[in-house]
């Protein structure tokens, strides 16, 4: 099968997913709703911050900066599916042995999947979000002609979270309950990923520590572009994106292929 | 009372052996949701390095926060597990199996069910509030009571927003948004919600009244305004109870045939 062929079939896969998430309007946009709040809190926490500390400005972020950077942070991380529970349950149950024989990639067919849902709820969560955010702190401090390359971040740190969580997902071969992973690394995406406080307020050592692990690719990288975008920072965030998602795609195929190996067929 | 009591028990007997069956998902579920607790107070560790304050909470009054929070949550899924699945049940008209039994249906639908992962919050919550630190009987006394009436808010608030299902038929994303919105609330200083917000958080969405003013008691002890917590739980829990009747009266079986094993 050509490159072209194979494009084709990935992209009604995402087209297919996408639709079925429109066929439930109500719950989709329901999903977005929930946006408002954790926007909502956060602008009152760093508003009561900022008027308490008496700064304008602090590690660079003023308070529009500094909401226009979580509504970014918030707007990647909700848009990205729960992959992870899927595969769990696919590898537990044996569904995956039926993939083993169908004509595509598991990985590939998933990602299909993921950035069919991701793709319908990135744009509806960040118009929620961005709309509140006008609402209670201005325009963002970015010039139009930079959200591109925000998105083309955003769209890398979405990538990279499927990654993550087909890598979680596929130690159902190993572990007989995956749930506690997938928590732990959401929460460090909260915390070292820089989803709720940016690393620029971390002290020295932990934020050189974060700042080399690949959690603050997915939240932090992307949204400190808001917060002061310049072509040099963006090119660093995309390399160090496209650094971690060969290295997790490596992972991940090492786990399919001893996972698979694992697997036995019996009957039909 | 007694009888209720001794149901409930035995319901949650039934599920912790049944969870045990399988040890290792059990303990990793309960490890794994202690931990994930916990790295939230790295955040506000990390927070407060650099704001030692924000409108009079420090980090200790969080760490009581998420005492009394996670033991009130984890609680309120671990004894009454169903809670939060109030709408689908409803919907799907699985209340038929209950409704056909002696016991309280709403009481024997909440506790049929036990989140697993629940007992790490309480293990956490524990952890976290003896971590506070400045610690006396009186004080565990008071945080064992308004963890009781937490647990009870965080239930009758789900069982609130569940019944609405009666009504609309899927109340699912409803009732997600609506707990989301209680512990999103819930787990921030009391004193950065001002206004109407502030009110918002001792009516519709009462976050007040299972985390801050729990808070706000263990620092300095108010017969009154502890009264008024106890008040509120039995309240709203006795209008849960109503709300919830009120609302089967409109239930629709959905002639499901289910086993239960």
């Amino acid at each position: 099968m050509n490159l072209g062929s194979r494009v084709r079939k990935y992209g009604e896969v995402v087209l297919v997913t996408a639709q079925n998430g429109l066929a439930y309007p109500v719950d989709t946009f329901a999903r977005s709703g929930f946006m408002v709040v954790v926007i909502f809190v956060f602008v009152q926490l760093w508003t009561v911050t900022f008027e308490l500390s008496g700064q304008q400005s602090i590690a660079g972020f003023d308070l529009p900066r500094m909401i226009w950077y979580l509504v970014l942070t918030e707007t990647i991380v909700m848009s990205c599916p729960r992959l992870f529970s899927r595969i769990d349950q696919e590898v537990k149950e044996g569904d995956l042995a039926y993939a083993l024989g169908r004509p595509y990639n598991y990985a590939l067919f998933h990602y299909a999947s993921y950035l069919g849902n991701a793709l319908l709820a990135l744009p509806l969560n960040f118009a929620v979000g961005a709309a509140l955010a006008f609402a209670l702190a201005g325009p963002p401090p970015l010039p139009a002609v930079a959200w591109p390359a925000v998105a083309s971040a955003a769209f890398l740190a979405i990538t990279l979270n499927f990654a993550v969580e087909l890598a979680i997902g596929l130690l159902a071969f190993w572990f007989e309950d995956t749930y506690a992973f997938i928590w732990i690394y959401q929460k460090v995406v909260f915390t070292l990923g820089g989803l709720f406080l940016p690393l620029d307020l971390f002290p020295g050592a932990l934020r050189r520590l974060a700042e080399v692990l690949p959690f603050s690719s997915i939240a932090y990288g992307p949204a400190r572009l808001v917060a002061g975008f310049d072509t040099a920072l963006w090119a660093t965030t995309v390399a160090t994106q496209l650094f971690w998602l060969a290295a997790l795609v490596g992972l991940v195929a090492l786990l399919y292929r001893r996972g698979v190996r694992r697997v036995n067929i019996n009957g039909g | 009372m007694g009888g209720y009591l001794g149901f409930m028990w035995t319901y949650v007997k039934l599920n912790l052996s049944s969870a045990m069956e399988y040890r290792a998902a059990f303990v990793s579920q309960v490890v794994g949701m202690a931990l994930n607790d916990a790295i939230m107070i790295v955040f506000w560790w990390l927070f407060f390095l650099r704001f030692p304050e924000v409108g009079g909470w420090q980090l200790a009054d969080i760490l009581r926060l998420w005492g009394v929070l996670a033991v009130a949550f984890g609680l309120a899924t671990a004894v009454f597990g169903n809670c939060s699945r109030l709408p689908a049940l409803i919907a799907s008209g699985q209340l038929d199996y209950y409704l056909a039994l002696p016991k309280d249906a709403l009481l024997h639908v909440l506790v049929s069910r036990m989140s697993v992962s629940a007992w790490g919050d309480v293990t956490f919550g524990v952890v976290a509030f003896v971590a506070a630190g400045d610690l006396g009987v009186a004080t565990m006394a008071l945080f064992l009571v308004l963890s009781l009436t937490g647990c009870a808010i965080f239930t009758a608030y789900h069982v609130l927003v569940g019944s609405l299902a009666f009504w609309m038929g899927n109340a699912e994303a409803v009732g997600t948004q609506a707990s989301g919105a209680l512990v999103n609330f819930s787990t921030y200083p009391g004193s950065i919600f001002r206004g109407w917000v502030k009110i918002l958080t001792f009516t519709l969405i009462p976050a007040a009244l299972v985390g801050h003013v729990p808070v706000a008691l263990t620092r300095r002890f108010d017969p009154l305004v502890f009264l008024g917590v106890v008040a509120f739980a039995v309240g709203i829990a006795a209008l849960a109870v109503a709300v919830f009747r009120l609302g089967l009266r409109r239930y629709e079986s959905g002639n499901r045939v289910t086993l239960r094993a």
